[in-house]
């Protein structure tokens, strides 16, 4: 174990360990570091000045080299290298040296065929992972490995979909959503095809990415709507509140691979809209036209409570989010409550009603479970 | 050699991805380029100003190293190798070159664009941090400025930095602690003003 009492603001800039909190990598890290802090507070000045320290230098050092640039440069290389291939060969092959008139025509013939074979197979290697990246069933079947649950709504209502981290997704007619039962540990990933609301639980540790028709969109915790049909041109991120970034999905799965910070997509934020175009490829901001139309989108989830029994309340909570809540309605009978909520999410709202009655839930398979000792 | 598939390079270890590479597998060579790409570019960019410069010189080191590949060394560490002989050939390029030597100021740091990551995350007080960092920087001598890029972004050991940069591996050592000692007294003092101005501002 090391000793990190000892250390010294620049020790801590090289400690990988640190350096992942602070850049927040690793939840894991993290988890570490929040720990270590609580147990020695006296250290807290000298971890910021690490941390500002970190923070700093990583923007000092940041360069403009897209993945795209890097890509080409590649290419350049290889067929340079392809080239320098081919000379090579015939020099060992060729002696002695013919003049150029006197050469059999078939030796040119064979040069030229192996050297299009090198490209294409290069070509070729290079567009393996390709097809069809960006179809909802593509990823939801090839690309995670974990194993995903699907609503499908084919009604003509929309229906609310409880995520495990307590997140809200109203999903529209014609729509379909795919989401692991339990996130894992770096993000919470969701896939869906046509239009939906996202009313999402604030964890900047656990991005909320939502892949849509070859666009991403990043969330740390916020409500907007996403519109991606199958069958559309275009899909459409509106903001309702806080800001999501949105990515075309090449450009975002790119810059993961490589492990690079930036990517680029488009910020939004309350009443902005995004359009991308998937002719074109391109990300358009705007702001909503009309944004009494996007609330229109929103169901309405205000609630006021006074003096109501709990059980009232919860079964106003499923109502209004479609979710099960599973409680001890005996345990709670004398449990009262007073509380209006506007715009709080579901997991804000069971926040403030488990701590007045000293209760605690989870979300276990798309439920909630309240446990609770009762009110006296 | 066993045959793979293109994803497969991405997992394969440093060494073997070299080995692939000495025994003239152009795919390893693809993948071995990629690795270091952006290290390599990023390096560059704190040798001069002259982006472009910094491209070219990469593609002409890649091209050598291709064609020597059946020669090269077992080169334990690729990246020390690889930055070493960037450092060689734009120093060579450089004396010839208007933009810039050694010896003369650093760089500015060209505007770039903020990372949307970053602009979610960033608060107005760590752009004014990055800002003084700016300056800080600019009090430190080049070799000082290289050291601690060397040791930062490109998290290598004083042995391998006092091999890139032709030192001694004590005078790295020594040069570090320097740096840093000049780095952590004027960053407090600096910020401490900084929040006094801020302050004062509102």
């Amino acid at each position: 174990m090391i000793n990190y009492r000892t250390y010294e603001a620049e020790d801590f800039l090289f400690d990988e360990s640190f350096r992942q909190w602070t850049t927040g990598t690793s939840p894991q890290a993290a988890h570490f570091w929040e720990q270590w802090l609580a147990q020695n507070p006296d250290r807290a000045e000298v971890t910021q000045q690490a941390q500002e320290l970190i923070h700093a230098l990583n923007d000092h050092y940041q360069d403009d080299a897209t993945d795209d640039r890097i890509e080409l440069e590649v290419k350049k290389l290889m067929s340079k290298a392809a080239e320098r291939r081919e000379t090579e060969q015939e020099e060992e092959t060729e002696h002695p040296v013919i003049p150029l008139g006197q050469r059999p025509w078939w030796r040119w013939a064979v040069a030229a065929s192996i050297m299009l074979m090198g490209v294409s197979t290069w070509f070729y290697v290079n567009r393996l992972p390709k097809p069809a990246l960006d179809s909802y069933e593509y990823v939801t079947r090839t690309v995670t490995t974990i194993p995903l649950e699907e609503k499908v709504n084919t009604g003509t209502k929309a229906i609310n979909v409880l995520l495990s981290d307590g997140s809200v997704v109203t999903l529209n007619p014609n729509s379909r959503l795919s989401y692991p039962s339990h996130f894992n540990t770096s993000a919470r990933t969701v896939y869906l095809s046509g239009e939906a609301f996202f009313d999402v639980v604030k964890n900047p540790a656990k991005p909320f990415l939502i892949y849509a028709n070859q666009t991403v969109t990043k969330v740390l915790g916020t409500s907007f709507l996403v519109r991606a049909y199958y069958r559309e041109k275009e899909v459409t991120v509106m903001v309702k509140t806080g800001r999501v970034s949105v990515y075309s999905q090449k450009d975002y799965e790119n810059a993961q691979q490589s492990g690079v910070r930036r990517v680029d997509g488009v910020v939004l934020t309350p009443n902005q809209q995004m359009t991308y175009n998937l002719e074109e490829n391109r990300l358009v901001k705007a702001l909503v036209e009309e944004p009494a139309a996007l609330i229109a989108n929103r169901p309405s989830r205000e609630q006021v409570f006074e003096d109501a029994s709990i059980a009232r309340v919860f079964s106003s909570l499923e109502r209004t989010y479609g979710v099960k809540l599973i409680f001890d309605e005996d345990a709670l009978a004398a449990c009262l409550v007073n509380v209006t909520f506007n715009e709080e999410n579901l997991m804000e709202r069971l926040d403030v009603i488990c701590q007045t009655i000293g209760a605690s839930y989870k979300v276990l398979d798309g439920q909630i479970v309240i446990t609770s000792k009762g009110c006296q | 050699m066993e045959r793979i598939t293109a994803t497969d390079y991405k997992t394969l270890a440093p060494q073997e991805l070299w080995q692939r590479f000495k025994a003239g597998d152009k795919l390893a060579f693809g993948a071995l380029a990629q690795v270091h790409y952006r290290s390599l570019y990023n390096y560059g960019l704190r040798l001069t100003a002259d982006s472009e410069l910094v491209w070219d010189a990469i593609q002409d080191l890649l091209v050598d190293l291709w064609d020597h590949h059946q020669t090269v060394g077992d080169a334990v560490f690729v990246k020390t190798y690889l930055l070493k002989s960037l450092r060689y050939k734009l120093l060579k390029l450089l004396p010839h070159h208007p933009s810039l030597h050694l010896d003369e100021p650093a760089p500015t740091q060209l505007p770039y664009a903020d990372s949307i990551e970053q602009q979610i995350i960033d608060d107005e007080s760590h752009t004014e941090q990055t800002r003084l960092l700016h300056q800080l920087m600019a009090s430190l001598s080049k070799r000082q400025q290289e050291v601690l890029y060397l040791r930062f972004y490109q998290n290598l050991d004083n042995h391998e930095i006092a091999q890139i940069m032709g030192l001694e591996r004590q005078s790295v050592a020594n040069l570090l602690h320097r740096t840093f000692k000049e780095l952590r007294s004027q960053w407090s003092s600096s910020l401490l003003l900084a929040l006094l101005v801020l302050v004062r501002s509102v």
